[in-house]
């Protein structure tokens, strides 16, 4: 089975989800490894980053900043 | 859960303003190189964490210590290799000449290690020999630093002399901002000054560090990069 890929959706849908997989493994396990965390966080940007040089479309561009936004919260309420 | 401003780590604090910096004067260059501003958003990502895994991944190299990603310090020569493999990796991916990329990166890492380094100063990393003379440190408190001893102060002195590289480069960036030579000029000016300023610091052994044998390695390259420019030039 092959997957069309229009507008770069495959690539925003991979990147949100490495952006939640640290506050999902936190809220059942109370723990969270820093490590695995920031790895998740970068490879969500580079994901983003290969959308936005294929497509680069507003739907992409705005997800990007919504990432990077996310990123930013996301870094505050685990670091904390 | 509260936030204690009057806690901020220093060290961070310079090593995201040195990135900052660094970004917003990418925008600069690459305006110069006529370079898409996608194409800089894009690579100027791919750079920011090639700068901050080569980082860490040295320094849990060097110092054996260090088992997290997160807790590992940052070392210069890490991030340099970082930044540039992963520009290596984006130009491959993206099909986007590499010398432009590089010209547009490569000439700022000397301001980038210039500002972090006065992070290192104020968190004490990185601190220089015992020294009992004008513009002396001693560190009541400090993580790393050696307490209540007299010290050189070898991190300031690393930020002037980068500063200064930065500003020369800055000079002969219009002349040669086609060719690759301003790579080869950066990595020879910093190879030399870091290898020279590793014998100021605590950690010299005695003979020749895993810095200084890296730092080797950087002239060695730099050279050959300015030589094969000079052939291209002359053909």
């Amino acid at each position: 089975m092959k997957i069309k890929n229009k507008f770069g959706f495959l690539q925003i849908f991979i990147s949100y989800i490495f952006l939640w997989i640290p506050l999902i493994i936190k809220f059942f396990t109370k723990i969270l490894n820093k490590d695995i965390f920031i790895i998740c966080l970068m490879l969500s940007l580079l994901t983003m980053v290969d959308a936005k040089m294929k497509y680069n479309n507003i739907f992409v561009k705005l997800n990007y900043f919504i990432i990077f936004f996310l990123l930013i919260i996301f870094f505050i309420l685990i670091m904390i | 859960m509260l936030i204690n401003f009057e806690n901020i780590p220093v060290y961070g604090l310079f090593i995201l303003i040195s990135l900052f910096v660094n970004s917003i004067i990418i925008f600069f260059l690459a305006k110069a190189q006529k370079i898409n501003k996608n194409v800089v958003l894009c690579s100027l990502t791919y750079e920011l964490i090639g700068i901050i895994t080569g980082a860490k991944i040295l320094n849990m190299i060097q110092i054996k210590e260090n088992n997290s990603f997160y807790y590992a310090g940052f070392s210069s020569y890490g991030g340099v290799i970082g930044g540039i493999f992963s520009l290596v990796i984006f130009s491959r991916l993206y099909k986007i000449p590499l010398k432009k990329l590089l010209n547009i990166y490569v000439p700022l890492l000397p301001l980038l290690y210039s500002i972090s380094k006065i992070g290192c100063f104020f968190a004490g990393c990185c601190y220089g020999i015992e020294y009992d003379g004008i513009g002396c440190v001693i560190y009541e408190y400090s993580k790393d630093a050696p307490l209540n001893i007299k010290l050189f102060p070898v991190q300031i002195i690393e930020t002037i002399v980068n500063f200064i590289i930065f500003i020369f480069i800055l000079f002969i960036y219009k002349k040669n901002k086609d060719n690759l030579k301003i790579v080869g000029f950066v990595f020879i000016l910093c190879g030399i000054s870091k290898f020279l300023l590793e014998f100021l610091r605590f950690s010299w052994n005695g003979f020749i560090t895993s810095t200084q044998i890296i730092s080797i390695i950087f002239i060695i390259i730099g050279i050959f990069i300015n030589m094969k420019g000079r052939k291209n030039e002359e053909k």
